[in-house]
């Protein structure tokens, strides 16, 4: 495209080089999460070239912070989030939406049980074997599904926190958010997760009377 | 029955010194990403002990992180979702795409 004028002094032969080894370097993850996303392969392709398209002209504001990889997920972020943008309906794609709506429907707001846990919202004992591969084949299933049904903000802080296994700082630099704001995304996500699995998933014992 | 109600005033006591559950249940989430300063781990600990809800709220939220590392780990042997990869002609058209884009031919 044509920008090839004022590139003069920035070796586009190196840059070019960058790209393909982006490509082969994070190429998998990028694609990987992008599927996870939109759920078929030519869009996920899509999504992985235009980031490193993207990446590649704004290679200059790349500024070491973060690792190239956790940089190039900041930018497919931003394309995942166009592309639902376009495409879907109603989402919430601002963080202080979900930070503000601080009404925690798990616990008692008012009375003598302020703070404790709603009685539908107790957790209730599971009966897991993490040892019996049937089980972690259903686990997986129904974890996809539950992190499906999240708000696409909260399900990209747990992807990204535990099936990608990046640490904090990334995750706050690749969505641009505050260390405060991902706790307590972490938090939402982590809590609509238990209470999806439980309800889908689990074998629950029925509990004796508090 | 008099340990019972012993117990159960002294959990009252404790109530008003040990964090409540709704601040325990954010505390067991921040504590799967980072060390807790001594004061809050000391009362996710104790209050932990004492109410079975906070118990396996923690202990849950333990176990999907254990059982997601065990998928993860596990899965080199297929298992699509976690091994998905781009296919060798999705890299040549990416890769191919690129250089039509390479700014250097200009």
């Amino acid at each position: 495209m044509g920008s090839g004028m004022t590139e003069l002094n920035s070796k586009p032969e190196k840059k070019i080089l960058n790209a393909e080894r982006w490509l082969e370097l994070y190429g998998d993850i990028l694609y990987r999460y992008s599927f996870r996303y939109v759920k078929d392969k030519q869009s996920a392709e899509d999504l992985v070239s235009e980031t490193l398209l993207a990446g590649l002209k704004a290679q200059s504001s790349f500024a070491g912070q973060s690792t190239e990889q956790t940089w190039l997920i900041g930018i497919l972020n931003n394309k995942i989030m166009d592309h639902f943008r376009k495409s879907k309906r109603e989402i919430s794609f601002d963080e202080a939406d979900i930070i503000s709506n601080n009404v925690d429907e798990d616990f008692a707001q008012s009375g003598p049980d302020l703070g404790n846990w709603k009685p539908n919202r107790r957790p209730a004992e599971w009966m897991v074997d993490a040892a019996d591969p049937v089980e972690l084949k259903e686990f997986w299933l129904y974890l996809n599904k539950c992190i499906e049904g999240l708000d696409i903000r909260l399900s990209m802080v747990f992807v990204l926190r535990e099936l990608e296994e990046m640490d904090s700082k990334n995750i706050c630099n690749v969505l641009s958010i505050s260390p405060t704001n991902l706790r307590v995304m972490l938090y939402r996500a982590r809590k609509q997760l238990r209470f999806c699995l439980e309800k889908n998933w689990i074998r629950t014992l029925p509990d004796d009377k508090e | 029955m008099k340990e019972y109600k012993a117990m159960k005033s002294l959990s009252k006591i404790m109530n008003y010194v040990l964090p409540d559950c709704k601040e325990v249940a954010e505390l067991s989430s921040n504590s799967l990403d980072e060390i807790l300063p001594f004061k809050k781990r000391l009362g996710l600990k104790l209050h932990i002990i004492m109410c079975k809800f906070c118990r396996r709220n923690n202990e849950q939220l333990y176990l999907i992180r254990e059982l997601i590392r065990k998928k993860l780990s596990s899965s080199e042997n297929g298992s699509t979702e976690v091994n998905r990869r781009l296919s060798e002609e999705s890299r040549q058209r990416i890769a191919s795409l690129l250089k039509s884009n390479d700014i250097s031919h200009s």
